[in-house]
Formats: structure tokens, sequence, C-alpha cells
């Protein structure tokens, strides 16, 4: 009885744990991702990506993954999220060297990514099947 | 180098609290659920070990998810008899009265040879010497023995497969020294129509055969062998 409370407890936390990291992991996601949208439309709003407003919500999007990459490196496969990490790094430096069809592409590909790893967090037939 | 190194202390630590949880010593001891538990376990553990790239807790979460189940599993099957029948199967007697129980046989998946098998592993030479014996649900094989006169000495004797599953074994009737035509002699004195109806028979060095059929109750009959003593 005393092995089953034990690993009782440990099995609710771990579900705890679970269940707090898809809302944590999809919150973020969902920012940077909603980050990602602004950054697009005001690409489209521009003829040149390097203007105020652009660059502006770039440093937020990214600034976003960068605060939290840490954590989540903890939770998701590191090589999707390195290829994540060089994608907004390279969407930032292209924005500031004003490269407009690179950083529209760069965008276009991290909204994609960004995606396809909220999808995957949360538990559905495509991943568990 | 190093970080391997954490990983690999940690996920020992972690499944040797899980093996200590689950309460079970030795693999002997395991039903086939737990077996199936600890293996997987095992295989799971050495994921984040093996790929750097993996978050930790892709080996742990398993760890504690099949712990948890077995710990479970255990606990129901304790309170439940249903319960225990479904997750570890019964006991089957595979030796009886009327000698190799072939429905049961059946049922369990065995054939004869991993009965014989079982049978010389568990200390038992010769099928003669058992009045009963029981698969257990975790695969080992208790026997109650034939009662034997104390007073008389018993002779070393290596009974020597003649017959198994209706298909006779050559090697063994020429080793024997003796032939299908005085076997089946036997089979027809004792209401055996060939060798299709014999689950199982062997001869010892004092050609005493056991005989085993398929429908009928066991019995033991003397056939002439010309190599008695020389196997």
């Amino acid at each position: 009885m005393k092995k089953l409370i034990i690993i009782s407890i440990v099995f609710a936390l771990m579900i705890g744990a679970a269940i707090w990291e898809i809302f944590y992991t999809t919150g973020v996601y969902t920012d940077i991702y909603d980050g990602l949208v602004k950054v697009q439309e005001s690409m489209d709003k521009y003829e040149d990506v390097y203007n105020e407003e652009t660059v502006a919500l770039t440093e937020e999007a990214v600034g976003i993954w960068e605060k939290n990459k840490e954590i989540l490196f903890c939770f998701g496969n590191h090589n999707v999220l390195r290829m994540v990490d060089e994608k907004l790094e390279n969407l930032k430096a292209m924005v500031r060297i004003n490269y407009t069809d690179d950083a529209k592409v760069l965008v276009a590909v991290s909204l994609s990514l960004i995606e396809a790893i909220q999808n995957d967090t949360v538990p559905n037939a495509t991943n568990l099947f | 180098m190093l970080i391997v190194f954490i990983k690999s202390f940690i996920i020992f630590v972690i499944v040797l609290i899980a093996v200590r949880l689950m309460g079970k010593r030795t693999l002997s001891e395991m039903q086939p659920f737990e077996l199936v538990i600890t293996l997987v376990i095992s295989e799971v553990a050495c994921i984040p070990i093996n790929d750097p790239y993996i978050p930790f807790y892709s080996g742990i979460i398993p760890i504690i998810t099949l712990c948890f189940l077995q710990v479970v599993l255990s606990f129901i099957s304790r309170k439940s008899l249903w319960a225990r029948r479904m997750m570890s199967g019964k006991a089957m007697i595979v030796i009886d009265k009327n000698g190799i129980n072939f429905d049961n046989l059946q049922k369990m998946n065995m054939n004869v040879h991993d009965l014989v098998e079982t049978v010389h592993s568990s200390g038992y030479m010769d099928i003669n010497e058992i009045e009963y014996a029981i698969i257990e649900t975790n695969g080992k094989m208790s026997v109650v023995e034939r009662m034997t006169d104390p007073t008389k000495p018993t002779p070393a004797l290596l009974p020597l497969i003649l017959i198994v599953d209706g298909k006779w074994n050559n090697d063994n009737l020429r080793r024997a020294g003796t032939t299908e035509a005085a076997v089946n002699v036997v089979l027809r004195k004792n209401g055996l129509k060939s060798v299709k109806d014999v689950l199982y028979a062997d001869v010892r060095q004092d050609g005493m055969m056991y005989v085993s059929p398929k429908k009928s109750k066991y019995f033991t009959a003397k056939v002439g062998i010309s190599k008695g003593g020389s196997w």
C-alpha cells in the first residue's frame, strides 16, 4: 500500500508537470507565432524590410524566443529547436541588412516550423500513430 | 562525455527506485505483465543516454509511467481474482493421472518437446516418475512425484523418446534397438490404432515403455529392445 501511495504521488506530479508543459509551450509558441505573423504583415506593408516597424516587431518576436528557449530546450527535440533558433537568428540578421526576399522566406519558414512544433506538443492522431 | 555520465547515473538511480517499488527481486518470480514492463523499462532507460539531443524526460516519463502501471496492476491483481486471471493467466495441469494432458498443452501453446525440456529442467529425467505436473503462471513447473516403494532400490534409467506428436524418432528407435513394428504391436495391444494417436512415448534401458496417448489414459508396457543398457 505504501508503494502504491508513493508511486501514485510521483505519477500525479508527473502528469501535472506534463499538463503544465503543454500549456506553457503552447503559450510560448503561440506568442512567437503571433509575433511572426505581425512581422509578415509589416513586411507586406513596406517595400523594404529595414524599417522601424518591421525591425521592432522582429526584435520582439525573436525576443520571446530568446527569453524562453532554455526551458523549451528541456522539453523539445534539440535538433528541431536548433533549426528554429537558426531561422529566427537569420531572420533578425536579414531584416537588419535589408535582404527583403530572404527575410520574407525566413519568416514564412519560421511560421511553418513553429506551427509544426506546436502540433507536436499536443497529443493527436498524427503524433500518436 | 560528462553529460552522458550524468544522465546514465540519474537514469540508473531512477530505474533502481522503480524496480524496488515494483518489489520483485528475481526474473523467475515475475508475472508476464511484470516481465514486459521490466524489459520495456530497460529499453527506454537507454534512449536519453544514447541520444544527447532527446530531452531527458523522454526516458524518465516512460519509466515512471510503467512503474506506476506495474504497481497498480499488482495491487488490482491482489484484490481481484478475475483481474489476476486476465493479467497472469492461470496455472495449468500438464501431466495428470491420465498422463500428458494434450488439451492443456495446446491451451498453453506448448509442444511436447517444451514439456520434456521443462520436466528435465525441474530435475526429473523420467516422466513416469511424475504423478502431477503444473505449469505455474510464472512459467515454473511444480511436480507431485509418483509414490514408489522406498525399500526397493530404483535403478538409474534414462528414457529415450520414441514418439512425439504422432511422429517417430528414428534415431532413438535405432539407438534403443527396436523397430516401428515392435512398438506398433505394443500400441495395438493397448487399444491404439496407429502412431498418430500417440502424444508421447519413451523407452528405458529395461525395455519399459511409457506411452501417453492424445485422447486416453497413459500406460506402461514392455517392448523388445536389443540394445538395453547401451545408452
